[in-house]
């Protein structure tokens, strides 16, 4: 047996994460600053020092909430909306250039505006998070049932389904496709917002650690939560992708 | 012809809805009516206030994206095209994308400064990312007999890249260049509300200030016109001058 | 003369052998059809001929001359015509392109871009797209691409496979008045021995893979026209579908 051989793809991709973790040393020596551009080892001990400090845990979980409480309200919203403006058309040619036209307008843009409204509370932040995602996702469900093939429908009218049981049955399933890629498109987003609502107005989150660094000026402590809100993002967006297998959804997305 | 006419009267219907709810229920202050922001907007923009605002935001963003466009097909034709490159570039590419836009907002000015230079660079950095991504994702997507037809005629190198590889991957170039226009508009009222002293996003954020909501509506609703019109530039440029190179996402053929 | 000997490529450096020691001689202006089971290398054989695919050892000679990169003297009809015409040219576009590349005049390419349009029966529908054209379209315009530069020799992977029976027969006929016409060299991939039969002066047939080999080579002399109800077609088509059978087992 010859020994497990490395393929050269593997080694240039960790090659590809040594030159740049070098090259970020060598800027931070060029910027002769460590408290501008942290080297590496900075980096490192200052996410030590915040997860043994649970600052980390306690902003990222806030940060978290929003998002998860936010794309679930939103999510389901998006969904009704776009059943309903689906099976009734009338209602999404109502509906469709006013949300097309808000769709357009950053999320960012509207913060203040809530807050001007609801406060700087959780209500607004909420809101701002999920207005985004009702909006993406029932354009997704709608165009997702739009897109259904004919032929399938015709093929269930002839096994005797009609009206609601239809819809129930062979449209709803057909569009879980566009669905389900507007939510997964939706909960990338969530994230942006999230860290919109966090950095205009909020005193807790990830968000607001990298405001609050901004003030201090340690670059350490922003670096090190813009990765965390990163890596929090990979993940939720990992173990959603995971959570529709688990529930058998991802047969409607072949 | 019907449907047209339905949403006209939709948009219609709910202008009134707004206005009569702005005058009749609730504060105006809190809801101004339309009627009271198409005067606001009427008055900033006699004034010239409005327009400085619009201009410096659309300056920004059409320097970042310029460079950022430019830079980003480059490298992103280099990467696609050269399969070391592919590797090399593909894990580095995947964090920079997974980076959050906006987080990246405080990073900048901390370096850069509130001038303009770290708007710029923040707003070049992302369009090259999301562009060099899709490029590259363009090109290594073209089916190989596509390739080795362009091959049966005596194309390498550079002619082969120039004339076959860069306009089959033409759908992806465009689809970065459409994504980053988004980006480029999001982060641009991002850095203005967090440092800047002129821009759209400032101009919100001091209606916020001042709690002059009519401010706020006047500042989203350019925001929104602003983020329609540059896409139907961009649909009205790529569905005319460059239809050829498209057709396969207008037709699926 | 096209000579291949002792020709093998694999595609990993460990993996099994996919050709093994190919022993192929096409004569000039021949029309040489290579029939065999499916998955056994026929794609691969014709891409290392066009130039694409290196073999690993063993020679491919051309005119005493060993085959090292693609070149516009051997063209390739590939067997999805959609992906291997270009999406942004349209028909006409298309034909002219080869005769762009080598830099010809445009008075000097519309006349052959007339000529070959019609001779495929494409004379209508030169400014449309390729997305606008059906199946049988698409192939026509990938030949009149091909002639319109007159390679010596071109290379056809299954090119009618998805085409409907009364398509194919139209296509068949005028790719071989066409070969008669140029006089050029035909190698064409099929895995159908009625197509093989009525098309080729020559036909060789290959075993099964892994590490295929040409299991014989012959020439193809029924009398013309060729017509599958015709005895002489039919005992020929009973011979050469033994050999495939002993090569994919009886089932
Ligand atoms: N790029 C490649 N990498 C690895 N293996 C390949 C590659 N191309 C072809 N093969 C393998 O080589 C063998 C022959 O493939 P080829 O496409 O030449 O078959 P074929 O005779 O043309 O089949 P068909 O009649 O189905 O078109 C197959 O086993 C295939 O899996
Ligand atoms: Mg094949």
């Amino acid at each position: 047996m010859p020994p497990p051989r490395i393929s050269k793809r593997t080694m240039r991709q960790v090659l590809s994460i040594i030159i740049l973790i070098v090259s970020w040393q060598f800027v931070s020596w060029l910027a002769d600053d460590r408290a501008i551009v942290p080297p590496v080892q900075d980096l490192l001990a200052k996410l030590f020092d915040m997860t043994a400090s649970f600052e980390l845990f306690v902003h990222g979980l806030d940060s978290l909430r929003r998002v998860l409480v936010a794309f679930a309200l939103g999510a389901s919203g998006g969904v009704i909306l776009g059943l309903a403006a689906g099976a009734v058309r009338p209602l999404w040619t109502f509906l469709e250039v006013p949300l097309d036209f808000i769709r357009s307008i950053p999320p960012i843009g509207f913060v203040p505006l809530a807050i001007a409204w609801f406060g700087i509370g959780e209500f607004s932040k909420y809101l701002v998070i999920a207005y985004l995602t009702v909006i993406v996702v029932a354009f997704g469900t709608v165009s997702g049932i739009r897109q259904v093939d004919p032929t399938r429908i015709r093929a269930a009218r002839c096994m005797g389904l009609s009206g609601w049981r239809l819809f129930r049955h062979v449209v709803i399933p057909s569009a879980s496709r566009g669905i389900i890629g507007s939510l997964h498109l939706s909960l990338g987003l969530s994230f942006i917002s999230l860290v919109a609502v966090e950095i205009v107005g909020s005193t807790s989150g990830l968000g607001f650690i990298i405001m609050d660094s901004r003030l201090l000026l340690q670059t350490d402590r922003m670096i090190v939560s813009i990765i965390t809100i990163g890596v929090l993002g990979i993940l939720t967006v990992l173990i959603f992708g995971l959570l529709l297998r688990l529930l058998g959804l991802t047969r409607f997305t072949r | 012809m019907r449907a047209a006419a339905v949403r006209t009267l939709s948009l219609l219907l709910l202008l009134a809805l707004w206005e009569s709810a702005g005058r009749l229920w609730l504060d105006p202050l809190q809801l101004p009516p339309p009627s009271g922001v198409a005067a606001r907007a009427w008055d900033l923009s006699a004034t010239g206030e409005l327009w400085t605002h619009i201009a410096a935001s659309l300056g920004r963003v059409i320097i970042g994206y310029a460079a950022g466009s430019a830079i980003g097909i480059v490298l992103g034709c280099f990467v696609g095209a050269v399969p070391v490159m592919r590797d090399f570039f593909s894990l580095p590419i995947r964090f920079f994308r997974s980076v959050n836009p906006l987080a990246l907002v405080p990073l900048m000015i901390l370096w850069f400064g509130v001038g303009e230079l770290s708007k710029v660079i923040l707003i070049a950095y992302l369009v090259t990312i999301v562009v060099l991504y899709n490029t590259a994702l363009g090109i290594e997507t073209i089916p190989a007999d596509r390739i080795r037809a362009g091959r049966c005629f005596g194309l390498t190198g550079i002619a082969l890249f120039v004339r076959v590889i860069v306009p089959a991957a033409a759908p992806g170039i465009l689809t970065g260049l459409r994504l980053g226009m988004g980006f480029a508009v999001l982060v641009v009222i991002g850095a203005e509300m967090v440092g800047a002293s002129e821009g759209i996003g400032y101009f919100i954020l001091l209606g916020r200030q001042y709690v002059a909501i009519d401010d706020i509506f006047v500042g989203l609703l350019s925001l929104g016109v602003m983020g329609v019109l540059l896409n139907q530039v961009f649909l009205l440029i790529r569905n005319r001058l460059l239809r050829r190179y498209v057709r396969t996402i207008l037709y699926r053929g | 003369m096209l000579r291949l000997s002792a020709a093998s490529k694999r595609f990993h450096d460990d993996g099994p052998w996919v050709l093994k020691d190919i022993e192929l001689t096409i004569p000039e202006s021949s029309f040489f059809c290579l029939l065999g089971p499916s998955g056994c290398g026929k794609s691969t054989i014709l891409n290392m001929i066009a130039g694409f695919e290196a073999a690993n050892s063993g020679t491919i000679v051309l005119r005493n001359r060993p085959i090292v990169a693609p070149g516009p003297d051997r063209f390739v009809i590939f067997q999805e015509a959609g992906t291997a015409l270009f999406s942004w040219l349209n028909v006409r576009e298309n034909i002219e392109f080869g005769m762009r590349v080598q830099g010809r005049r445009r008075a000097e390419r519309h006349p052959v871009v007339d000529r070959y349009l019609s001779m495929v029966g494409l004379s209508d529908h030169g400014s449309k797209f390729p997305d606008e054209l059906s199946g049988g379209m698409k192939q026509r315009l990938q030949l009149a691409r091909a002639l319109a530069l007159e390679p010596e020799i071109l290379l056809m992977d299954e090119p009618f496979g998805a085409l409907d029976a009364i398509t194919r027969r139209r296509l068949q006929h005028a790719v071989r008045s066409i070969w008669r016409e140029t006089g050029s060299t035909v190698i064409f991939v099929t895995h159908d021995i009625e197509e093989a039969i009525f098309l080729g002066t020559h036909i060789a047939v290959m075993t099964a893979g892994p590490g295929a080999t040409i299991k014989c080579q012959m020439p193809c002399e029924v009398s013309e026209p060729r017509d599958p109800s015709n005895p002489e077609f039919g005992g020929f088509y009973k011979s050469i579908e033994e050999l495939i059978r002993e090569e994919i087992g009886d089932e």
